[in-house]
């Protein structure tokens, strides 16, 4: 099972066909400047793979190790897959269990780097109806852009894509419905199964895998750091000042990190809807780490 | 665990033309949004 799905990369791309189902682009395409949290928040990737260096990893097990900061579960086996790292077990183990503590790690880690001040930063949100075409044309443009830029990770974004573009063309609801719960469901379940068979106690129960979880641990709060601080780099120069919770937002955790700061911002003003802007900074923080991991395999290869 | 300075130098370039490439990915986005949402208003 395990060549079948995983070391042929099947069930990863699987997986993003119904991720890219269900995700919805239109609070992003009517506030587009959210992409740049998208990128600012994929920090944590990149220095975790510095760090994970500096510990004597290899610099495939290093890129392996820092992808799990992308927050993605298929982004995090494609890549570790892609490097053979044998760390696959305890990098997916690392990858799932932190997105599954978001609503601990990131307040936790906002509250330390913003001010009550900032916190309560009021942002508005503009319901301008994004046009249809432009909602179908947008996941073609970025597969075509991130091709471009990243060919490695065009298997990745454009399974996402194809499985939003099955979303939005508006005719094909029962596969759409099917890819959103049934797809993703049945992938899930065989990627546990596949997954556990390389967590053999003699690869897994060693000290590396406490370092990975601990650099996992790292790649996660870096990643909520780096979207806040630029949030903060971005309110020297504008007018109308951002949420930096919203740069924290871009963090490819979706939909779990959007509704985690919309909570963190009610508690702090019960009037303060961030919502739709973490939203937006969430979906875009999906193109991301996608775009991170191609990044990764790219620079990397071109390193060995 | 060794630690590894050389290792961890040559990660640095890495790291910054990963985020640049992100960037310029997500700048280009940004500009087709845009022209979209200009092109397709009502």
């Amino acid at each position: 099972m395990f060549n079948a799905g995983i070391s042929n990369e099947l069930f990863p791309l699987l997986l993003f066909i119904g991720i890219g189902a269900m995700i919805d682009f239109t609070p992003l395409m009517t506030n587009p400047k959210m992409l740049f949290f998208g990128a600012a928040a994929q920090f944590g990737i990149f220095f975790t793979f510095s760090l994970a260096s500096f510990f004597g990893f290899d610099i495939r097990d290093a890129a392996s190790i820092a992808i799990i900061g992308a927050a993605d579960g298929p982004t995090s086996i494609f890549v570790a897959n892609y490097f053979d790292s044998k760390y696959i077990g305890a990098i997916v183990v690392a990858a799932y269990s932190y997105m599954a503590l978001v609503p601990i790690i990131q307040p936790f880690v906002i509250k330390r780097i913003t001010t009550k001040k900032e916190r309560l930063i009021k942002m508005e949100y503009s319901r301008e109806a994004v046009p249809q075409i432009a909602k179908i044309l947008f996941p073609i443009v970025v597969t075509i852009i991130a091709g471009l830029v990243a060919p490695r990770s065009v298997a990745l974004i454009g399974l996402l894509i194809f499985g939003n573009l099955i979303r939005e063309c508006g005719v094909l609801n029962s596969l759409s419905e099917t890819a959103q719960k049934e797809l993703a469901n049945l992938i899930t379940i065989l990627l546990g199964i596949t997954i556990s068979t390389k967590m053999q106690a003699e690869y897994f129960l060693t000290k590396e895998t406490l370092m990975i979880l601990f650099l996992g641990l790292i790649a996660f709060i870096f990643d909520t750091v780096g979207g806040v601080l630029f949030a903060k780099i971005i309110n020297l120069f504008v007018k109308n000042k951002i949420n930096p919770m919203v740069g924290a937002a871009g963090i490819s955790a979706f939909p779990m990190s959007a509704r985690v700061i919309h909570k963190v911002g009610l508690k702090e003003d019960p009037h303060n809807f961030l919502l739709m802007h973490a939203i937006g900074a969430n979906v875009a923080g999906q193109i991301g780490s996608v775009m991170a991991g191609g990044m990764l395999i790219n620079l990397v290869e071109k390193l060995l | 665990m060794n630690i590894d300075i050389d290792a961890f130098l040559k990660t640095l370039p890495i790291d910054l033309y990963g985020m640049a490439g992100i960037f310029i990915v997500m700048a280009f986005i940004y500009i087709c949004i845009k022209l979209m949402n200009k092109a397709f208003e009502k």
